[in-house]
């Protein structure tokens, strides 16, 4: 069964845009909805719209993997990840001062209907608390910065995400390749939270809510700069990480994991296109920000 | 009105009426010219200011391209949620006296409050921005001062002009047409006085 979906993955990683799709796409040359799999987006769309169209295909893609048992926990987990930006979306919204934001159009562990409902920080660790996140009622937080309780809920998911791998049952070099896939993925967000609040806050909210959660210091060193640095450092990181790992692994489970990675590439690169043209930015600009494999 | 002068009587009370006026309408050309210079002292010290405009739009530009790079970089996704968490400035309008002309001004009653964002990349570009827009905000009222005084400088120029060289001629003209008559009467009289009392 693990096979066959890794079958099936091959077949969707031959529909990702290629670089001279993107060269081609920030030039103009050709149109987001020419490519197959966008072709529903239309060109009188909003902004906003698009986005949504575009995460869509993402989720589209990788929900056929999720109907299919023995990786469908795999693959749901992964998808998680954009509920968990969601709620970080909602907790800044109800933390701020409520203007419109955008809402990746997945929902599982609460629903995007019911994570809107929520109107206080406390309801939304109340319904997080029945969820795989597994998250505390109460959280002890050290400060009142809205930064700790995202990186709390980003710990929270990893914590969830390891359980996943651990709960696979796979063969032992199939879950190591995942585990150091995620630890990698964790560092860079580590990294990236230690800019925002101390080292000693992410201590202690991994020693209280994930003790077993680490980070690869060989890369944590090679992490430097602003926050947009380590972001960008960290993805390069990833991709040279995933194109190594696609080579040994091309018929097990680690490479769901590695296609998501590039699926969920893809989408933040159109996007990245579609708001770098929608706000007339040069081509040399545009194609700087995408990460490319 | 000052059509009434040529029909005016010629007498020694219109003599005096007409001094009168003349006097007056020469104390307002002066007072008028010394507002006139004050207006545009005024103006040239505002013309300085106004050249910082440049700098102001190019900081602005530069902000705005900071921000729209963080924006690509960073996804609309999370700009947009992270941006929510900054509480917009209060600008509101009021209307200020420069040298008793009344200029509408916009004055920053509340900065943004940008506490809530960590991230030391948005903290730092959003605080550029509104650097940039505060300079602009600046510039702006600047600009509409300068404006409504020139608009007043050039009112009181048409009156200082108006009088200079419609109205002054023309009382002093009057002035001068009702003490010729006024003497030739005089005369008249004084003549007249003289056959009567067979001198």
């Amino acid at each position: 069964m693990e096979t066959y979906a890794v079958v099936r993955a091959h077949g969707i990683k031959s529909r990702l845009l290629a670089k001279q799709d993107y060269e081609a796409l920030v030039a103009g040359t050709k149109q987001l909805w020419e490519f197959p799999d966008y072709a529903h987006i239309s060109e009188q769309d909003p902004l906003e719209k698009k986005l949504e169209k575009v995460y869509k295909v993402y989720i589209d893609r990788m929900s056929l993997l999720a109907k299919i048992p023995k990786i469908s926990d795999l693959v749901i987990a992964l998808l998680d990840w954009l509920e968990v930006e969601n709620i970080k979306f909602h907790l800044r919204f109800i933390t701020g001062y409520q203007r419109p934001v955008l809402y990746y159009p997945y929902s599982r562990l609460l629903g995007l209907e019911k994570l809107k409902s929520l109107s206080t920080e406390s309801s939304i660790w109340e319904a997080l608390s029945d969820t795989p996140l597994k998250a505390p009622k109460i959280p002890a937080f050290t400060t009142g910065l809205i930064a700790e309780r995202e990186a709390l809920l980003e710990i929270l998911y990893y914590r969830y995400f390891m359980n996943t791998i651990a709960n696979l049952k796979w063969r032992k070099d199939v879950t190591m390749t995942l585990t150091n896939f995620v630890i990698s993925n964790f560092t860079v967000r580590y990294a990236f939270w230690t800019k925002l609040l101390s080292e000693d806050v992410m201590h202690y909210l991994i020693e209280l809510y994930a003790p077993g959660l680490n980070v690869h210091s060989w890369l944590l060193e090679s992490l430097k700069g602003t926050s947009t640095e380590i972001l960008q450092k960290g993805m390069t990181v990833m991709i040279s990480h995933a194109v190594k790992e696609i080579r040994m692994h091309p018929l097990d489970p680690a490479y769901i994991y590695i296609l998501n990675f590039l699926l969920l590439t893809e989408a933040q690169n159109i996007e990245k296109i579609l708001i770098g043209k929608e706000l007339g930015m040069t081509k040399e600009i545009i194609l700087s920000n995408l990460n490319l494999f | 009105m000052f059509s009434e002068l040529r029909f005016l009587p010629a007498s020694r009370g219109t003599l005096q009426l007409l001094r009168r006026r003349l006097e007056l309408v020469q104390r307002g050309k002066d007072v008028l010219q010394m507002r006139r210079d004050q207006l545009a002292k005024e103006l040239l010290t505002m013309l300085d200011e106004l050249r910082k405009r440049s700098e102001a739009e190019k900081a602005f530009l530069e902000a705005s391209r900071r921000i729209a790079a963080l924006r690509v970089a960073r996804g609309e996704h999370e700009f947009r949620s992270i941006t929510s968490l900054v509480k917009p400035p209060e600008v509101v309008g009021v209307t200020i006296s420069y040298q008793g002309v009344p200029v509408p001004q916009a004055r920053v009653a509340q900065e943004p409050d940008i506490s809530k964002v960590t991230d030391p990349d948005y903290r730092t570009a959003i605080e550029e921005l509104w650097k940039a827009v505060k300079s602009l905000i600046e510039v702006a009222n600047m600009e509409v001062a300068v404006e409504k005084i020139s608009e007043q400088l050039s009112y009181v120029n048409r009156i200082v002009n108006s009088l200079e060289k419609n109205i002054i001629p023309l009382l002093q003209d009057a002035l001068r047409r009702v003490e010729e008559r006024v003497l030739e009467e005089e005369l008249e009289d004084f003549v007249r006085v003289k056959l009567l009392t067979g001198a």
